[in-house]
């Protein structure tokens, strides 16, 4: 089978064991807790249940596509024709390495941003968050990008910190 | 590329935290905008209340007050974050003090009314029990007869399933021992609900919700935690109160002013001073009348002290009652 | 009622209150095309502006804004597959793909035309059984309201047909995700894990904000240096003939049912009704596969639910003081800080205000269809740019819109873990969707149903102890059958492929 198509199971096997993990997680976490009075007396539908019926099938869902999945890892069966994503756009796509880069990139640069959002001044750091998400996809021409920033910085703190009176 | 990207950042963040810094001075306060954290969402009874005392503030103090709502755990983040915040006076937590002291008593959250510095409560309103009046219950005495009569088969709603109206319920439940069923609902709108579609024998809530209905003869109020003597429609003035019908213990809800513990003396007096003239302004008043309730001017040290009572009163029926 | 509708026009038709409406509903709509800013943020700022105003055109206002937002949301759900607010994200699941098309402009079109269309049937119904519908929802209770979201519930698996088993994990994470927080009977901690904000629940505006925002831009990076064709035709919107739309009128007509039913009964939440009218439009459609390809109706029914629902929170805003959703919540607010008493006695004692209000619904929607048919250049323009432009405003524009949303930086950081889940689920072809749905029906399920038992002492035969409860759990029955069925058909029909 295609790197392709194992890429994807790998995906799914890692995605489900994540939510198996959650879900065992909570149910641990739901029949530890001890519940305070009954004060309504619903005694069948108390406050641990639904959790436990929602984990109890997370995990059972989750088990059986890590099961079919693994399964066809294994045997190397080729997995049922997937929609193959058509970009209706032609044109120089960037490379798989570049793309997970910008993507967990900017993930980081979003938590940067969050991390310090209170304390250091906003127009300066959204100025700063913006050009360099400008530079991480790919834009060069410092002109453009440098306006843009500054003109995103400024706009943002017109609109929400005078505008909407945001408390940062 | 990299490398001045770097060292552009560290001069900057470093300037950035040199114009965040700036001092205030205890003597012209206040001399900027006030910022009031309402911890709830836009559009409910507490938030209304903010707004219109921040309205008649602004007047007073003449800087401009603006509301923050903040909202989340039932006022909890909000409060915590005034709490842990400046203590310049310019950011001041307006909300109900038996809120805080619920959310106190019912969770574990990193709080405490020695945080706080209670500058003084401006809206006092008892929390009340009201019924439709197609279930024929007149009194809270009746309630409780009927209660006698069938047990397990009355049903009484609160407001919040952790809320000076639970403590409330669990109160009546526990002191006379009756038997009856306690049906929390899940905020003011819920409870409104289920007392038009009349779902429920009685209701809890903080007045005065559905004052309007009540003029119009469609609610009735068959009793209240606290004497309601400063309600603007007369006719309710005589309401039974708990302690009447032998259960000694007395729940409302005063919204008021705190400020983090620290704030320096003459800010604090100096606010005090301002949010009671605002209290007492024709604007502030004017609202209360429509709203239902005569505006009260409680002082800081009184206000605490009702805070603190109320705290030991819910620790101690909840102890007892709810676990 | 008719003197009084005409009443409520001659008080809204001057100069000041027309002009009010406009800029509000102009506001609304380009609040709406900002991902990240929803309608309760922007009425919530106008509190303080209007307080100096008189009631109705301060209201007014606000109203227009209510309108505005719900089709400036569409637009970067149909061009970027971003939603501008909760309520469009429905439009995207088949506005994106009308525009990746290149049918960008038709989209649009389908988009106001059904924005339009459903505001007029909503306010119509509204208006008509104001008496009907205020009773409706008065006399609804937690095991009417259970059992409606049940049906919801089941009604999802119309966007899991292809992948069940996926779908369903979907499901129950969302539903898992809605538990977390405060019981809401016993009030005892669930999966707070210390954390005091979670005592309230995961936001669900942050949620959606990560979800249909953050997600979204971390998926479709891989498309930054794609030139899209969209660029190189002037995309102007095309409005569909009337003639046209007369063929999709069941779409408009069930999204505008769906979306005043559910904004008028308080409580089965207002934000579900555009994806379950999508769903019962797949469901009974006779070509359910070309759902989520880009066809009109995918268009027409959640834009006519979302924009009907305007009308039916209208209802129990005006005659019982309830809101219906957010914004309404807001509205309330405004009126009691005006010193008006909203509740059973409005109609008596303001119906000046009362009927002023539902005229000026009526002049929001059609100022947003004239808006939306003039003013929508710009917008297109600025939402064809190249993405690498466009995505860091996004990311701030979430950031921030989820920020204000509580004013603490907690929503942001659940937005940011939702659109990292996203983004992984949607690269594991796990429909997102069904996540969300999961966490707008749980709590509606779990807190009516408890609540329901409670009121009835733990009697389960509450839940069809009413003729409308009787008919409702019919229809689940029936659906589960039909599901059921389909299910294995289309399994043994893939079995039979295979061997």
């Amino acid at each position: 089978m295609s790197r392709h198509q194992k890429g994807a199971l790998k995906r799914d096997i890692f995605l489900c064991s994540f939510f198996i993990f959650v879900g065992m997680v909570a149910l641990v976490s739901i029949n530890t807790a001890k519940g305070h009075g009954n004060v309504a007396g619903t005694q069948t539908l108390n406050f641990s249940t639904l959790p436990n019926v929602y984990s109890g099938l997370l995990v059972l869902f989750s088990i059986m596509i890590l099961a079919g999945s693994a399964r066809k890892l294994w045997k190397n069966r080729s997995a049922q024709p997937q929609k193959i994503q058509v970009d209706s756009n032609n044109g120089p796509v960037a490379s798989r390495r570049t793309i997970l880069t910008r993507t967990w990139g900017s993930l980081v640069l979003l938590i940067v941003y969050t991390l310090v959002l209170e304390q250091i001044h906003f127009i300066l750091l959204s100025t700063l968050f913006l050009a360099s998400l400008f530079l991480l996809f790919g834009q060069r021409s410092p002109l453009k990008i440098a306006g843009l920033a500054l003109s995103g910085g400024i706009g943002f703190y017109l609109l929400f910190i005078v505008g909407l009176n945001l408390p940062i | 590329m990299k490398k001045t990207l770097c060292t552009l950042l560290v001069t900057m963040a470093g300037l950035g935290m040199l114009l965040s810094a700036s001092p205030t001075s205890a003597a012209d306060y206040p001399s900027k905008t006030i910022h009031m954290v309402v911890p709830w969402k836009a559009g409910g009874g507490t938030d209304s209340i903010g707004r219109a005392l921040a309205e008649a503030l602004k007047e007073v103090a003449d800087v401009a007050v603006v509301v923050d709502n903040i909202s989340g755990a039932s006022g909890v983040t909000g409060s915590i974050k005034v709490a842990r915040g400046k203590s310049d006076g310019y950011t001041i937590l307006m909300n109900g003090d038996t809120d805080i002291v619920a959310s106190l008593t019912f969770a574990d959250v990193p709080l405490s009314l020695d945080d706080f510095a209670f500058i003084g409560g401006f809206f006092s309103s008892p929390t009340w029990i009201l019924s439709h009046k197609d279930r024929g219950i007149n009194t809270l005495q009746e309630f409780l007869d009927k209660a006698k009569a069938n047990p397990g088969k009355l049903t009484l709603g609160s407001t919040t399933p952790a809320g000076a109206q639970m403590i409330m319920c669990a109160a009546i439940k526990g002191i006379t021992g009756l038997d009856f069923r306690i049906i929390p609902y899940q905020g003011g709108a819920d409870m409104k609900k289920a007392l038009l579609g009349n779902q429920v024998d009685a209701g809890v809530i903080h007045a005065p919700v559905l004052l309007s209905e009540v003029k119009d003869g469609l609610i009735k109020v068959i009793g209240t935690g606290k004497p309601l003597t400063l309600i603007t429609h007369k006719p309710l003035r005589s309401t039974q109160t708990l302690r009447d019908v032998g259960i000694p213990i007395s729940i409302g809800i005063t919204r008021g002013i705190f400020v983090p513990k620290s704030t320096p003396a003459d800010v604090q007096c100096k606010l005090a001073e301002m949010v009671e003239k605002a209290a007492k302004s024709e604007s502030f008043k004017t609202f209360g009348q429509k709203f239902g309730f005569e505006p009260e001017w409680i002082s800081g040290p009184e206000f605490e002290k009702e805070a603190r009572e109320s705290l030991a009163l819910f620790k101690e029926i909840k102890a007892k009652y709810i676990d | 009622m008719i003197e009084g509708i005409i009443s409520g026009f001659s008080s809204v038709l001057i100069p000041f209150n027309l002009l009010l409406l406009f800029m509000g509903t102009a506001l609304g709509v380009l609040v709406g095309a900002l991902p990240g800013f929803s309608s309760p943020m922007a009425i919530v700022v106008l509190i303080p502006l209007t307080y100096p105003m008189e009631p109705l055109p301060a209201l007014l206002i606000m109203m227009g804004v209510y309108v505005g937002t719900k089709l400036g949301g569409s637009f970067p759900a149909i061009l970027l597959r971003t939603p501008g607010t909760p309520a469009g994200a429905c439009t995207a699941l088949d506005g994106y793909p009308m525009a990746q098309r290149g049918e960008a402009g038709r989209a649009l079109g389908y988009a106001t035309m059904g924005s339009t269309f459903g505001g007029l049937f909503g306010w119509i119904l509204a208006v008509t059984c104001v008496p009907l519908l205020s009773k409706v929802a008065v006399k609804s209770s937690n095991a009417d309201i259970a059992l409606i979201g049940v049906m919801g519930l089941i009604m999802v698996s119309a966007f899991v047909r292809g992948s069940t088993l996926r779908g369903l994990t979907g499901v129950v994470l969302g539903l898992l995700l809605a538990t977390v927080g405060l019981d809401p009977i016993d009030a005892n901690p669930r999966f707070v894990f210390g954390y005091y904000d979670l005592l309230s629940g995961i936001p669900f505006a942050a949620a959606l904000v990560g979800f249909f925002g953050i997600a979204v831009v971390m998926s479709d990076i891989r498309m930054i240096g794609a030139r899209s064709d969209l660029v190189s035709n002037a995309v102007n919107m095309a409005l569909p003939k009337l003639v046209e739309l007369k063929t999709y009128w069941q779409s408009i007509l069930i999204g505008a049912l769906y979306g005043t039913g559910f904004g008028a009964v308080p409580g089965v939440g207002a934000e579900g009704s555009p994806w379950i009218a999508y769903a019962t439009m797949r469901n009974k459609s006779k070509h359910p596969e070309k759902f989520g390809t880009g066809i009109p109706e995918g268009i027409l029914t959640p834009e006519a639910a979302n924009n009907a629902n305007n009308g039916g929170t209208m209802v129990p805003m005006l005659t019982l003081g309830i809101p219906g959703d957010g914004s309404t919540a807001v509205m309330l607010g405004a009126m009691i800080l005006h010193g008006i008493n909203p509740g059973v006695t409005l109609m008596k004692e303001d119906s000046v205000l009362v009927y002023g209000l539902l005229a000026g619904l009526l002049i929001c929607t059609i100022f947003m269809f004239l808006i939306a048919w003039t003013a929508i250049k710009p917008f297109i323009l600025v939402l064809q740019q190249d993405r690498s432009w466009l995505f860091p405003f996004i990311l701030l524009l979430a950031t921030l819109g989820a920020f204000s949303s509580m004013n603490t930086l907690f929503p942001v950081w659940v937005a940011i873990s939702f659109g990292v889940l996203g983004y992984l689920m949607e690269t594991c072809k796990f429909p997102v969707v069904t996540v969300v749905l999961g966490i707008i029906l749980g709590p509606i399920i779990e807190q009516n149903t408890r609540v329901a038992l409670a009121l009835s002492d733990n009697d389960w035969s509450t839940f069809v102890s009413t003729p409308p409860r009787i008919f409702i759990m019919a229809i689940i029955l029936g659906l589960l059958v039909w599901e059921i069925y389909k299910g294995v058909t289309a399994f043994s029909a893939s079995r039979g492929n295979t061997e």
